[in-house]
């Protein structure tokens, strides 16, 4: 049997992931001309660096967890077009177990993922 | 922006060896694949910059992913694929004493991962062995 002839496949994994860099970027805007403060009016208001938008953060994650732990779902159908060409349209999903970060300020922070992908293969014999 | 890159490694059952003629065929198949990522944080991110926690952050990203596959015999074949995916992912809100501020914060998660594949053909059942 060809190894890529057509078929459902479902697969498990836990993953084991070690993060390497990590850099984050926060910033703040003033969308409105006028504002109130305390009372008073403000038009046109800037921050201290004379503009209407500042960047209060740039750089790596306080507290970043070097292991990152998951579970990996992916799912797929393998459909052989020609007798060498085939392709597979796969969906997945990673579902993280630890957070991110571990500082005071963030709780619980994880990020999961869906995958939609589309693959092409080609056999030689 | 929160950017992450690592490696990972995935462990997987590892199915018992069936048998092989000695006169089967091997062949060889490359591969390639692109896709679409949709991502969404849980929880909440803070730091040291005076700000109220993000939550929710949403994002879409791709990936991309090459590989090769070795079909040992008519019952099993063995891969690796080489791939790249960047997991994004942002969100705002205002600020809860005047209304007057928007804070933003975007974050960009990248990860090379790299697959090895056992597959059994007769079921075309793939399975992991691992991802580094």
């Amino acid at each position: 049997m060809s190894p890529f002839g057509s078929g459902l496949f479902l697969q498990f994994a836990p993953e084991f992931g070690s993060l390497l860099t990590s850099q984050n970027t926060i910033t703040r805007e003033l969308p409105n001309q006028i504002i109130r403060v305390n009372g008073d009016t403000i038009a046109n208001p800037l921050f201290a660096n004379g503009t209407t938008k500042e960047t209060l953060e740039d750089g790596p994650i306080q507290g970043v967890n070097k292991l990152r732990i998951a579970i990996f779902f992916p799912a797929g159908y393998d459909f052989r077009l020609l007798k060498y060409l085939s392709i597979v349209p796969e969906a997945s999903y990673n579902l993280p177990l630890t957070t991110i970060s571990s500082s005071s300020g963030s709780s619980n922070w994880k990020i999961s993922s869906l995958v939609l992908a589309l693959a092409i293969k080609y056999r030689f014999d | 922006m929160v950017a992450l890159t690592g490696f990972s490694v995935c462990i997987c059952r590892i199915l018992k060896a069936q048998e092989v003629s000695p006169d089967e065929k091997h062949s060889i198949s490359i591969g390639a694949e692109g896709g679409w990522m949709l991502n969404q944080q849980s929880g909440s991110f803070n730091s040291n910059c005076g700000c109220e926690p993000f939550e929710n952050g949403k994002g879409n990203s791709g990936i991309a992913a090459f590989s090769v596959e070795l079909e040992l015999n008519r019952y099993i074949s063995f891969g690796a694929k080489f791939g790249l995916d960047i997991k994004s992912t942002s969100s705002s809100y205002d600020s809860k004493d005047s209304g007057t501020v928007v804070y933003n914060n975007g974050s960009q998660f990248g990860t090379a991962y790299f697959d090895i594949i056992y597959r059994d053909n007769l079921r075309s059942t793939y399975l992991f062995i691992a991802r580094i």
